[in-house]
């Protein structure tokens, strides 16, 4: 800001003197025509000197932007992949749950989602007392409508 | 003692947090805090609140320069009427009326200045807070490509933007009001056609770039979009081929996660875009207002016959034009990029 302050005191001290300069030499004649010109091109060398001195430097701003855009996008997708995976095992572990009231069954029920784009129920940990016929059909219930097969269904 | 602990246990549960990603916008700075609504209703209602606010803290601002115009109509009549006095001073007299004028308003224009430049920096740093809360919403809400498209785009042109005003704008701006003095002062035409160069370079850079950031937007927006439904609809498609019960259990969830992502991200975004309107809303009447009484002043002295002196007030009031035209920009790449982030996929 200091800079830009001299500059623009620098062009109206110029500016200034000019006028000064240019009024007492007059309009006409060969002292006021070559006043006129010099004063003319002192004005443009106060007013262009301090351009040369501008530098521009590269900016490499892109690729940072980019990596911080995959950053975050993939760390939403994460946590929004994990949301839908948590309700998933919320749901599926209800679901098995209402099936063992209606056998009469009590159990604690374990699901795991698989780690894949789309969260799907891949294995079940299954602990309380069950009886052998209750255990087949909740076998083939979980496996008919959760895709869960029977060598993932670990009984305890 | 029993009963205790189960209460305790019971409150704790309830204390626990939810498992969900959270997208809040950040808070506005302190500033413009004081403008934005104590209690959030519709959108129209909260940005009328904004503006009302804006003006009541502006009045005094309008007496100042209200106050500067009566000064610069008074120097104008009073060398015109010198000017009129036998012995014709001419010029000198017009000479002393420019660097009175100039005097008078090179303080005000450094203010503003100031002003329009701390708006610029403060929207460019609420935007680098905002701008990746709403990109994680939208991606959260399946828009993957086009949320990182639009982040990437607007902080690309938001950086850019904020380094070309402080580094070339504002010194143009300067370099111009310099020249409209020296033109005044010496009536060279090559410096007024000097001055009239950096006017018109300063207004077609902030036009240029407006017009590449929306059409870079637009164009990044359709091809991004249409890469986020086909994966939507592909997701959709697999989740259809599931059993029925796994199918219907993941497209609920799929879809309770979606619509908490797109109800947070409307949220934080129409906070943002107010919080943005209420920083850049005050210093923008304060350059508007000075920009329009500067133009009102300019013609009123043109009728006093003193040209240098109205063509100065002139070229003042074009800066204050300009620079209103430096404090907007960034302000409209921020609300056009929020628009498009509430948008959302498609």
């Amino acid at each position: 800001m200091q800079s830009i302050k001299e500059y623009l005191l620098g062009v109206i001290g110029a500016a200034i003197l000019c006028c000064i300069v240019t009024q007492f030499a007059g309009k006409e004649g060969i002292l006021g025509i070559t006043l006129k010109l010099l004063t003319g091109v002192f004005m443009l060398i106060v007013l262009v000197a301090p351009v040369t001195d501008i530098r521009i430097r590269p900016m490499n701003i892109f690729s940072d932007i980019t990596a911080d855009a995959d950053q975050i996008t993939s760390t939403a997708a994460n946590s929004s992949r994990e949301s839908v995976a948590g309700i998933i095992k919320e749901q599926t572990q209800a679901y098995i749950l209402d099936k063992a009231n209606t056998c009469g069954v009590t159990l604690s029920v374990e699901v795991t989602v698989s780690e894949g784009e789309i969260p799907e129920p891949v294995s079940v940990t299954l602990s309380g007392k069950v009886s052998p016929y209750n255990k087949k059909i909740l076998t083939q219930t979980i496996e008919n409508d959760l895709g869960i097969p029977s060598e993932a269904q670990i009984w305890n | 003692m029993r009963k205790l602990l189960l209460l305790a246990l019971m409150l704790f549960l309830l204390a626990a947090p939810v498992n969900a990603q959270e997208y809040t916008a950040p808070e506005a700075p302190k500033e413009a805090l004081e403008l934005m609504p104590v209690e959030r209703t519709t959108f129209g209602q909260d940005l009328w609140t904004v503006v009302k606010s804006a003006i009541a803290k502006f009045q005094p601002e309008l007496t100042a320069a209200v106050g500067i115009c009566i000064a610069l109509v008074t120097v104008t009549m009073a060398v015109s009427l010198v000017n009129g006095l036998p012995g014709k001073p001419g010029k000198t007299v017009e000479l002393v009326g420019v660097i009175a004028v100039a005097a008078l308003l090179l303080q005000q224009t450094g203010s503003m200045v100031r002003a329009g430049t701390e708006t610029v920096s403060a929207l460019s740093e609420y935007g680098k807070l905002l701008l990746p809360v709403m990109t994680a919403a939208l991606a959260a809400q399946g828009g993957i490509t086009s949320s990182s498209a639009l982040y990437v785009t607007t902080t690309v042109f938001n950086t850019v933007l904020t380094t070309g005003i402080s580094a070339i704008l504002i010194p143009l701006l300067y370099c111009f009001l310099a020249l409209s003095v020296a033109s005044c002062a010496t009536q060279q035409s090559v410096i007024t056609k000097l001055s009239g160069f950096i006017k018109w370079l300063c207004t077609w850079l902030l036009k240029m770039s407006l017009y590449i950031f929306t059409g870079f937007l637009g164009i990044t927006g359709v091809i991004s979009g249409t890469a986020d439904a086909t994966a939507l609809k592909a997701t959709k498609l697999t989740m259809s081929g599931m059993i029925p019960v796994v199918g219907g259990i993941l497209s609920e969830a799929s879809e309770a996660v979606l619509v908490g992502a797109g109800v947070m991200k409307t949220a934080a975004g129409t906070y943002g875009l107010l919080a943005v309107i209420a920083v850049w809303i005050s210093p923008f009447l304060q350059i508007g207002i000075r920009y329009l009484l500067l133009k009102l002043t300019a013609a009123i002295c043109d009728v006093f016959g003193v040209k240098p002196v109205s063509d100065l007030i002139g070229a003042f009031s074009e800066a204050m034009g300009i620079l209103l035209g430096i404090t907007s920009a960034i302000c409209i790449i921020l609300l056009i990029s929020l628009t498009c982030f509430l948008k959302g996929v498609g």
